[in-house]
């Protein structure tokens, strides 16, 4: 794990010096955020491997020539952003199943884990109820797969690399306005929708 | 509120969705009666909470779809990504390459030893680029205008025209003497002027030139350009005879760059590939015995 104090900007100087060993730093440091959006893109485990993989490398070899305009942060989630959008372009093309692995979590839904705990908070409950909330993640899930791409962009780096409008707006390469009302629709569309599944499932 | 077929119910104090959007990621400040409406309003309360689950199921399955091993992964990835582009720069891989230098080679030998074991016969003994006319030649009968030598027929001229073929105007009578007959009969020249020249058997060509001095000139200017050294010419009753030693490709060149140089042969016997003289390897060195004559001669 990274264990390394110093900032992105300083760990990059390193580089630059030839202490190539210093990018691992950065590949601890960013590997988990990156995967997450890359996977809340494509939906399969190994697409978003390999897009981190491709970012990283691709980060590496362009390093010796970064001036530092924006943040190393910025930078490689932009990478991470378009290679993801590609993938995710040529997977349509394929007409892969975009969410083929979506509906094949690590764990099944008698596994006791925090995380399922959390997403209903109740000490209390039963292996109904944590079927209910698995299924309950499913469906939010299935409804934010179905989001258009760029909304579901905006989306995740907003939640997973806790972005602030304007450094979405850089890393997208957009108004920080469009940003705005990009994560206000994405929101809006997934409350909607299962607000209409659950009254469905009420009558 | 509509927007974009988004269907916002709430009453009209309520907030615009960016705002309440922006309002929950602390990304915008509301004006304090805003605030106080959102904290007292039920709708605006249950879509707050809301889009708090949403991000909170969404944190959560991306979390519990991260491999436990996936720093180490990507970095393991990473770092043989890095290798293989730096170990391996052709995108071939080595076998493909050894078979390619495995044909070439065996390719090139094949071409050589077949160059090698081709019959010197075969070989065209003029390079391609030099004018040999191909095609059949135009009869024109009773047309005596254009004498000819075909090599098969000497001293018959039936009036076809080859590429060789000389004027009129410029025709002697020629003997070549001993039992060869003369190589151009021309009707008609009863005029003395005209009688047959002498010409030893020994010579190759005869070329005739209104002044045979600058003609001998030339011809031994283009044999330097040519690099032809064993050349000896004499002078005699103002004729020029002359014996070189030249390759088959020198004398080609050395007939041709005569003719562009406005010296005409009284025997045009060459360069055809029929006749001995000119057939065979480009490289063979041979004997061209030339006179230089005068018209009327």
């Amino acid at each position: 794990m990274d264990v390394d104090n110093r900032g992105d900007n300083e760990i990059i100087t390193s580089f630059k010096t030839g202490n190539h060993q210093d990018f691992d730093i950065l590949i601890e440091r960013y590997s988990t955020k990156l995967y997450q959006i890359a996977f809340g893109m494509l939906s399969n485990q190994q697409d978003a491997e390999e897009v981190v993989q491709d970012a990283f490398v691709r980060a590496f070899r362009a390093l010796d020539k970064f001036r530092g305009d924006a943040k190393f942060s910025t930078w490689i989630h932009r990478i991470v952003s378009n290679l993801a959008r590609n993938r995710y372009h040529w997977n349509r093309r394929r007409g892969a199943k975009l969410n083929v692995s979506l509906y094949q979590p690590k764990r099944s839904h008698d596994d006791t884990d925090d995380e399922h705990e959390m997403l209903i908070p109740d000490n209390s409950m039963g292996p109904g109820v944590m079927l209910e909330g698995a299924e309950l993640e499913q469906e939010v899930m299935s409804e934010f797969n179905r989001l258009p791409e760029k909304l579901k962009q905006a989306m995740l780096l907003r939640h997973v690399s806790e972005f602030s409008y304007e450094k979405i707006a850089q890393t997208l390469e957009c108004k920080v306005g469009t940003v705005k009302s990009r994560i206000a629709r994405g929101r809006e569309i997934m409350r909607n929708k299962f607000n209409a599944a659950k009254n469905y499932e009420k009558r | 509120m509509k927007k974009d077929n988004i269907t916002v119910e709430n009453s009209p104090n309520c907030p615009a969705l960016e705002q309440l959007s922006g309002f929950f990621d602390s990304a915008i400040e509301l004006p304090a009666e805003v605030t106080e409406h959102i904290n007292n309003c039920p709708a605006c309360m249950n879509r707050l909470s809301q889009f708090r689950m949403l991000k909170i199921t969404l944190k959560q399955h991306l979390t519990a779809n991260t491999p436990e091993n996936l720093v180490a992964d990507i970095k393991a990835g990473v770092h043989k990504k890095l290798k293989k582009t730096v170990s391996t720069p052709h995108p071939f891989p080595g076998i493909f390459l050894k078979f390619a230098a495995a044909f070439a080679i065996v390719s090139f030998a094949i071409f050589y030893s077949a160059d090698f074991f081709r019959p010197a016969a075969v070989q065209h003994p003029v390079p391609k680029d030099y004018h040999v006319r191909t095609t059949p030649a135009v009869s024109r009968e009773n047309d005596r205008s254009t004498p000819y030598y075909n090599g098969e027929y000497p001293g018959i001229m039936p009036g076809i025209i080859t590429e060789n073929s000389i004027p009129l105007h410029n025709i002697v009578g020629a003997n070549y003497g001993g039992s060869r007959e003369p190589v151009f009969q021309v009707e008609n020249l009863s005029d003395s002027k005209n009688a047959p020249a002498s010409i030893a058997s020994s010579v190759d060509q005869v070329w005739i030139s209104a002044k045979p001095e600058q003609a001998a000139d030339t011809l031994n200017s283009i044999l330097k350009r040519l690099n032809v050294t064993s050349a000896a010419m004499t002078e005699a009753n103002g004729e020029f005879s002359g014996t070189v030693k030249l390759t088959k490709m020198q004398l080609v060149k050395l007939i041709r760059s005569c003719k562009q140089a406005g010296l005409d042969l009284l025997s045009p016997q060459a360069p055809q590939p029929e006749q001995n003289k000119f057939r065979g390897r480009p490289d063979t060195q041979v004997k061209y015995n030339f006179n230089i004559i005068a018209p009327g001669k």
